[in-house]
């Protein structure tokens, strides 16, 4: 028989950015630990529509922990307690019954609110588009065999590579800042022959797009790697720094 | 009443079709590709592919897409991974090959020469994946990996680890962004299609709402591309992304755009099953795990013992009982119609929906240390999502809709019946047929965003001219006000009903009726039930808040009022189509030995249905399927 | 939110640049830190050894200068980088979270915006009191440290340094990119011994005035 608990969810409601925001208590009643609290927040918000309230926004699409829509502070954690698991994976049985829950939205100056739990993430694709590629047109590209890459530096560049842009490293962080976002990429293409012919580039006009966005400046405090739901390791914000610095 | 549909092939032997089209096509200079404005909506990989590449090619693109950035379309959960014919491991594979084996993955339901082109452009995909900087496995000389996928004799998928999708993704995306940065391209995330605008049977432009302001606006353009994805949300319980939506294809559709196969549906066999009604979606496990996984049920109907506790000769391996010479190996359909029927006699664990895939044996025979090098991510998943640990506990699995093979109708150039309306990637009925193969869907998505459109869009605007209509024109216009009348009326009806809910009910029926074994009977029932369901829909739905804001429930609901018409005409096509076929089991159609049997003489071609008119029956096009290079034969895995 | 104009104040050339600089700054002036430790064992050799140590230093002359003017530079831009970064950094998230829990941070790199000030309110009574012409006396330590009240007040300043250093002398290797997570464990490990070491090690001669009758008599 499925197990049942019932929690306290505190939500952050906001109906705008420039409107006042403040916490309001929903009843979860009893629910099944099996839900997700994605799922159970679904069901908050079918009571909430169908009593005539405005359901509580949130952003999320892929529920399998892979597109980076979904994120919220639970507990003071990016993607809640869990670790490696992004918020559309963490189940009711990973927390306590009959606890409080408290659900708030990303804080950053460059993820300004929109509404309730969603905020604006365009600032990392601004950062992507100032340098997060290869600048290779379609059509010209060599046989793809013809540049053997060692496999421990495709293995490392897939590790780089493996961020979901969901934002809960800068969520985390004391300072709000990016870098690990940033060193994903630019350790990815650093490590691999297609990623040097930009490599200097590239980091310095990342760098300077995450500035500009106003994110913070990383203090090494290690919070992002903790809680970025791939465990990208704090190796490719280092390498990050070391590209940047030899690339200046 | 029915045209012909007109594929527009060159006439040439097979292999020769796609050069032959390249070479004695009509090319539009760089100077006026500047000029034209091109509407891409959707940034899957079909989508982000072609737009970036279109505007290297020099057009001005808009890109659209539902989602805050263009790096959560759903292509990014893509596991599996990428074919292409590049036969680096010498074992024999072609492009013919491929060719071969997706046409008759399909059933033999898929345009031999579109299926053709997409093989031969496979390797040229990988070319540029590769220099994209994509991380792809490899081998330890340094070279790329490979391994068998879906049944395939040969090694020819490539793949990074567990997450292609998401990376060969990212690649485009990240070309995309580079030419935002290039000025010839503006992105509108956040940004949902709600019409289409034809005049003179040509395509002028999109009408679409801001999802946060709620603003509805009027783009024009010289030609739009829909690369919308599929529409396997139609059961609501799928593997696709909770945004997933068949609105842009069908209202296109009601702008006159013919939708093909719809009732070609996949049903992925290893999915994570439902657990109570609030369940959001069904994850996907990589088939993979059938190569060590036995997948059995309790012999007795109402055995409630704990898994462990059920001796061997209590339990049916029903898989290879009946098909021993693949045992659970078998392809996804079969795998898939076999758990549902044994589900559907009362022998499912604790009589539910739901079988046992067992490792217990593979971990006995090969250790667990060996089992995890394997399937390590796979069982962390599985741990995570459930909560159980393979290792002790057989997992659980039941089929789930998962890609929808049936899209808009379009042409050798990928382009619709209306002119300047091109389909990509999975939203096209694609090449895919009536069963996709493993790793074919982002072969498909790239070679169309790539490959063909940029190669077949300049062509159709040589000969078309550019468009004269702005978005001022009238017809902008009433589409606008079309949009916001619907969207008023969904928010007038103050019902008792959420749409989420009546989405779980459509979904339902639809499963019950229309899912993988279907019948005369019960399409005949659901037929009946939809029309009701619609009404109960119109009736008594509740959409709180306003249309000029964020309103989550006002999308969904829009969304769910096309999935009641779609609905419709996905049950229409699967009850004209009276034969089995691909991932669908007809019941009235099956051999001596009670496998499907497909029936050639009558259905052989591509089903391509018009729309007539609110409460009019569609007209249906046939398209016919004549093979040249292969023989249909039946499938057999006995 | 188009509208929200908000100056944002960029470090130097970048956060980058200034991280750097300020690890690199920080590293120079822990060398100094060690030498000054080294300095101050002169005393536990005897009242003449001392003497004999801060003659040989003030007789460097020019070179002392140098050595001053070099250590106000590294000082500065310690400073001024760690001010402008702590202030952008307090800029980046304007509204903080009502609920925050901590993952990985330690204490130490969570204090280092208040352990760096209370280290140069420490020095701007250390420095003046110790830097004259004729360089520091046993009877001005012994006469200074008499006071409980005085001691306290360096133990509190060397906590501040250690706490600042157990993070800094890490964290320094990953913003120079000089770090890789192989040596992870020890580099933590020998941050937070050193870092001790130096704490100690300076908190030795105040507490040895105040505990030990015979010291430097």
């Amino acid at each position: 028989m499925e197990k049942l608990i019932h929690l306290t969810l505190r939500v952050w409601r906001q109906s705008g950015p420039d409107r006042p925001g403040r916490f309001h208590d929903y009843q979860s009643g009893p629910v099944a630990t099996s839900l997700s609290l994605l799922e159970l927040l679904d069901l908050v918000n079918e009571r909430l529509t169908l009593n005539g309230e405005e359901p509580i926004a949130f952003d999320h699409d892929c529920r399998e922990g892979t597109c980076g829509a979904c994120g919220a502070m639970v507990d003071g954690l990016a993607h809640g307690p869990k670790a490696e698991t992004t918020l559309c994976q963490l189940h009711l049985r990973d927390l306590a019954d009959g606890g409080l829950v408290v659900i708030e939205p990303f804080r950053a100056w460059a993820f300004p609110l929109i509404k309730d739990l969603v905020v604006d993430r365009s600032a990392l694709d601004r950062i992507m588009a100032a340098g997060g590629y290869v600048s290779v047109d379609t059509g010209g590209a060599p046989e793809a065999n013809v540049i053997p890459i060692p496999q421990p530096d495709a293995d490392q560049a897939l590790a780089a590579a493996s961020c979901i842009g969901c934002g809960a490293c800068v969520a985390s962080c004391p300072h709000a800042s990016a870098m690990l976002f940033v060193g994903g990429k630019v350790s990815q293409l650093a490590c691999l022959p297609q990623g040097q012919p930009e490599r200097a580039r590239r980091v310095l006009a990342m760098v300077a797009a995450a500035d500009r966005e106003g994110f913070g400046a990383c203090g090494n405090h290690r919070e992002c790697e903790a809680a970025c739901p791939k465990r990208l390791s704090l190796r490719h914000l280092a390498r990050m720094n070391r590209e940047y610095l030899s690339a200046r | 009443m029915t045209t012909m549909p007109n594929a527009g092939l060159p006439n040439a032997p097979l292999p020769e079709i796609w050069a032959r089209f390249q070479e004695t096509s009509p090319l539009l200079s760089p100077a006026n590709r500047a000029k034209r404005t091109i509407l891409v909506v959707g940034t899957g990989l079909a989508g982000s592919s072609a737009a970036a590449t279109l505007a290297e090619q020099g057009y001005r693109v808009k890109v659209f897409c539902l989602q805050d950035s263009p790096r959560r379309a759903h292509s990014v959960a893509a596991q599996g991974g990428i074919n292409a014919a590049k036969n680096y491991k010498n074992d024999g594979d072609s492009v013919f090959r491929l060719f071969h084996d997706t046409i008759k993955g399909g059933d033999f339901r898929a345009r031999e020469a579109n299926v053709y082109r997409l093989a031969q452009l496979s390797n040229a995909i990988i070319d540029h994946c590769v220099a994209q900087g994509i991380p792809f496995t490899r081998e330890y000389g340094g070279y790329l990996a490979n391994r068998s996928f879906g049944g395939a004799q040969v090694s020819r998928t490539f793949y990074t680890k567990g997450q292609t999708g998401q990376q060969l993704l990212l690649g485009s995306y990240g070309a995309l962004l580079r030419q935002t940065a290039g000025g010839r391209l503006s992105l509108h995330p956040r940004t949902e299609m709600l019409d289409l605008v034809v005049v003179d049977n040509r395509v002028r432009g999109i009408v679409v709402r801001h999802l946060l302001s709620g603003q509805v606006e009027a783009h024009a353009g010289d030609a739009v591309v829909l690369a919308t994805g599929g529409y396997a949300n139609l059961y609501c319980l799928s593997t696709n992304a909770r945004s997933g939506n068949v609105t842009a294809l069908w209202r296109a559709y009601r702008r006159g755009a013919w939708f093909a196969n719809p009732c070609f549906v996949q049903i992925h066999p290893t999915c994570l099953p439902a657990q109570g009604s609030q369940q959001s979606k069904l994850t996907l496990m990589s088939e993979s795990l059938r190569n060590d996984g036995r997948v059995w049920v309790p012999k007795a109907a109402g055995d409630r013992r704990r898994a462990p506790d059920i001796p061997e000769d209590a339990r049916d391996y029903f898989l290879e009982a009946r098909y021993p010479a693949f045992g659970n190996l078998v392809p996804r359909d079969v795998a898939s119609r076999q758990i549902k029927e044994q589900c559907d006699l009362g022998l499912g664990i604790d009589g539910g929906r739901t079988v046992y895939l067992d490792l217990e044996d593979a971990i006995r025979a090969q250790g667990l240390t060996a089992i995890r090098r394997k399937y390590g991510n796979l069982l962390d998943m599985y741990q995570r999502l459930t909560g159980d640990d393979p290792a002790n506990e057989p997992m659980r699995i039941y089929p789930a809709a998962h890609y929808s093979m049936g899209g808009l109708w379009v042409d050798y150039s990928l382009m619709s019946n209306l002119s300047g309306l091109f389909v990509l990637g999975e939203a096209n009925f694609s090449d895919h047929g009536a069963n996709r193969l493993g790793a074919s869907a982002l072969m498909q998505g790239l070679a169309d965003g790539y490959f063909i459109l940029p190669n077949t869009l300049g062509p159709y605007l040589a000969q078309a001219g550019p468009n004269p209509i702005d978005a001022r024109h009238d017809s902008f216009r009433s589409s606008q006000e079309e949009v916001n009348a619907q969207l008023g009326r969904l928010l007038r009806i103050r019902g008792s009903r959420t749409a989420a809910d009546l989405h779980r009910e459509l979904g339902l029926m639809l499963w019950d009726h229309c899912g993988i074994v279907r019948s005369e009977a019960g399409l005949r029932a659901a037929l009946a039930k939809l029309p009701r369901l619609r009404e109960e829909f119109w009736g008594n739905l509740m959409v709180p808040g306003v249309g000029v804001d964020l309103n989550q429930a006002l999308e969904l609901a829009g969304r769910v009022a096309d999935f009641l018409e779609c609905g419709e005409l996905v049950v229409q096509d699967a009850l004209h189509r009276r034969e089995s076929c691909g991932c669908h089991l007809r019941e009235e159609s099956r051999t001596e030995d009670h496998e499907p049997r497909r029936r050639d003489e009558g259905y052989a071609y591509v089903a391509a249905w018009e729309y007539r008119g609110q409460g009019q029956a569609p007209g249906l096009h046939r398209e016919p399927l004549a093979f040249t290079l292969v023989t249909p034969g039946q499938r057999s895995y006995r | 939110m188009e509208g929200r104009a908000r100056p944002v104040r960029l470090p130097f050339a970048s956060t980058v640049v200034s991280q750097a600089l300020m690890a690199a700054s920080g590293a120079g002036l822990t060398m100094f830190v060690l030498l000054h430790l080294l300095g101050n064992a002169a005393a536990y050799l005897g009242r003449a050894a001392f003497l004999a140590y801060a003659r040989h230093l003030h007789g460097l002359g020019p070179l002392l200068q140098a050595m001053e003017l070099c250590l106000l530079l590294l000082a500065a831009t310690h400073v001024v980088t760690g001010t402008m970064l702590t202030l952008h950094n307090l800029q980046s998230r304007p509204l903080p979270y009502r609920v925050k829990a901590i993952r990985a941070a330690s204490l130490s790199s969570r204090l280092m915006p208040i352990s760096g000030p209370l280290i140069l309110l420490f020095l701007a009574a250390h420095v003046p009191v110790f830097r004259r012409p004729a360089g520091p006396s046993p009877e001005l330590i012994l006469q200074l440290f008499s006071h409980p009240g005085t001691v306290a007040f360096y133990l509190l300043g060397l906590a501040a340094l250690t706490s600042h250093l157990s993070h800094g002398l890490w964290s320094l290797f990953q913003t120079l990119g000089l770090h890789s997570p192989r040596h992870d464990q020890a580099l933590r490990r020998i941050a937070a011994i050193v870092s001790l070491a130096i704490g100690m090690g300076l908190a030795l001669i105040p507490l040895s005035v105040l505990l030990w009758p015979g010291f430097l008599r």
